[in-house]
């Protein structure tokens, strides 16, 4: 005696297919919502390919396709010395930033002395300030101390910001105090504690300070405007060899698209270089319970 | 090492009085277990003799020098943490020769003397890994090395077992002990562990609420307990405590106490205290059971050979000698001498 046995279709409980539904809906959103952010993205790309005339015209494709415009921000404009720029200045404000911030994190965080809660609301007070208010009394300040037209003035007044400080008073106040005081017991003073132990141990946060302030110094248009870049061509930092391409009665929108592609360069390899240490669990791997 | 010294240390947070009045002497070389509940002031006590925490009055002393504005890492004791507090990124080198370097010791000599903890914690192997890439047990044997390498006056340990399983924390108390007769470093050790005290204490004080109860060998702190707090707090199960009306002895206002183990069932041979009671639940140890019985108003517990059985909801006839019989003062607590 045979059996044959017959192959049943396969069930698929409704469950299962509300999922696959749910699932190509959710897909169809996240692909639409990187399409929003891609496609200027792709315009910037397709544009830097174009003439002057053809990038008037809203298509994705060149035609005829150039290589003019990565050219002529070479010879024309010297982006090589605004990029050496922009790079020195958020280099060194960068660094200087996880300096301070670091330091005066941490005196906010752990020292006890007397007015620090003042002094602390008084830091955070001046978030509250535009930086349009500052403008003529630092403009002053600074004229009369001739720090205007060069980066002396610029770098001075982003040594340290609230924002830095604050962000990394509240990671040392995450980190917990048996650290410290190991590191007190092992004979190591204040500075050494700070410089050996915390500071590697704000690693994630520092990660984040330098993606936000090197971002934020590269992409500042705002004060190097008004410090240094009324017609110091050698000081000038990208942003503002940017806004030379845009003349009263053209916009060279190629070049500009260049020099933005350019511009964005140095803020994705700052972000893929550390982005990994925004992970978590850094700290937690040495203390337990 | 170096005997250490606490004279009336008192410390005060604000309105709370965490440590009131402590006097306590350890002797050079002795392993001290500073034991109690939760916030009786025993980690207080010991981040005060670490220099990590200020004293409102009263001086320690380490050997002779008065530690009191001595800075922690002047002080020449090293503390293991309860978290262990190793730097996550470091190297296990690394964490064990931090110390050695802040001292300005010779790199040759910091060397001998991490190789020589790694052999003997056995961490050899795990010396250029980082903390995170190791178990809890050997987190803690670095955390223990750090101690080590330092060669200092006193170990000051702050529940450093509290943190691994059951078995782990079995073996690794030998291993402390070991370690402590070996070195022959004066060592205060925290705990509210009181098997863990009793078991590696050559001495114990008990703290509740600040003040230190008694201080004793774990022998005379079981035996002799000096109030009813001691006499709770060390011995598991815990020392049944009762008016001693209710078992015809001593005075009026007096509690009678006996161990769980000092009962014996039935009338026993003359010469003890015999009591009737209600057995409630029996509890199977394998090499004896654990009875609770319920005298009036009073639950007794007693640890009784495996056979004869007992049932629960029967009632039975236990005696204790009365030698095994303390005698407290209820209102005082304080311990008033056996019913012998």
């Amino acid at each position: 005696m045979t059996f044959q046995t017959v192959a049943a279709e396969p069930f698929v409980p409704r469950r299962a297919r509300s999922d696959v539904a749910r699932r190509v809906f959710l897909y169809a959103v996240i692909l639409a919502v990187a399409a929003v952010f891609l496609i200027p993205f792709v315009w910037t790309l397709a544009t830097s390919f174009k003439t002057i005339p053809d990038s008037a015209n809203i298509t994705l494709i060149p035609h005829p396709w150039t290589t003019s415009a990565w050219r002529t921000i070479w010879t024309q404009y010297d982006f090589k010395t605004y990029i050496e720029n922009s790079v020195f200045l958020a280099v060194v404000i960068t660094v200087c930033n996880i300096f301070l911030a670091g330091l005066g994190g941490y005196a906010f965080a752990r020292l006890r002395f007397p007015g620090r809660n003042l002094l602390f609301f008084l830091v955070l007070g001046t978030l509250m300030m535009p930086d349009q208010l500052r403008l003529i009394p630092v403009f002053v300040m600074l004229t009369n101390w001739h720090l205007i037209g060069n980066f002396s003035g610029y770098i001075l007044i982003n040594l340290v910001t609230a924002t830095n400080l604050f962000f990394m008073r509240q990671y040392f106040l995450t980190i917990p105090k048996d650290f410290e005081e190991a590191a007190k017991l092992d004979g190591a003073g204040y500075l050494k504690t700070f410089w050996r132990v915390m500071l590697p141990l704000a690693l994630p946060a520092i990660s984040a300070l330098v993606i936000l302030q090197f971002q934020g110094t590269w992409n500042d248009f705002f004060w190097p405007l008004i410090l240094f870049g009324q017609g110091n061509a050698a000081h000038y930092t990208v942003q503002l060899g940017l806004a030379e391409l845009d003349f009263q009665y053209t916009v060279l929108w190629p070049q500009i698209c260049v020099g933005s592609i350019v511009a964005i360069l140095p803020i994705l390899a700052i972000f893929l270089a550390f982005q990994r240490y925004f992970v978590s669990g850094v700290v937690s791997a040495g203390v337990k319970g | 090492m170096a005997p250490i010294t606490f004279e009336h240390v008192t410390k005060r947070f604000d309105e709370s009085t965490a440590v009131d009045d402590l006097t306590i002497d350890v002797a050079d070389g002795e392993f001290l277990v500073l034991v109690g509940p939760s916030g009786c002031g025993k980690t207080t006590a010991l981040r005060m003799l670490a220099g990590l925490e200020e004293i409102s009055s009263g001086r320690i002393l380490i050997g002779d020098r008065v530690v009191n504005n001595v800075a922690p890492g002047a002080r020449n004791v090293a503390m293991v943490f309860q978290s262990y507090a190793l730097y996550p990124h470091m190297t296990v080198y690394d964490n064990l020769a931090f110390s050695l370097r802040n001292f300005k010791i010779h790199k040759p000599e910091i060397d001998r003397r991490v190789q020589e903890a790694a052999k003997v914690l056995e961490l050899g192997e795990y010396l250029k890994r980082k903390p995170k890439q190791l178990s809890g047990g050997q987190r803690q044997r670095v955390a223990l090395g750090r101690a080590i390498v330092r060669e200092p006056s006193a170990f000051l340990m702050d529940e450093p077992l509290s943190n691994l399983d059951a078995a782990l924390r079995v073996q690794t108390r030998a291993e402390i002990l070991k370690l402590q007769k070996r070195l022959g470093t004066t060592t205060i050790y925290v705990t509210h562990d009181q098997v863990e005290a009793m078991t590696m204490g050559d001495r114990i004080a008990v703290m509740s609420k600040g003040v230190l109860q008694q201080i004793g060998t774990p022998e005379e702190l079981y035996t002799r307990p000096a109030n009813t707090f001691v006499a709770r707090f060390i011995g598991s199960p815990a020392m049944n405590l009762l008016p001693s009306a209710m078992l015809g002895i001593g005075g009026a206002g007096q509690l009678a106490g006996f161990r769980p183990e000092h009962a014996q069932l039935g009338d026993g041979r003359g010469g003890g205290v015999r009591y009737q009671a209600d057995v409630e639940v029996v509890e199977y140890l394998g090499d004896g059971q654990l009875a609770h019985l319920r005298l009036g108003d009073h639950d007794l517990v007693v640890k009784l050979p495996v056979e004869p059985r007992l049932q629960a909801g029967t009632q039975e006839t236990f005696s204790v000698p009365l030698q095994k019989v303390l005698l407290f003062d209820e209102a005082s607590t304080h311990a008033v001498g056996t019913a012998a």
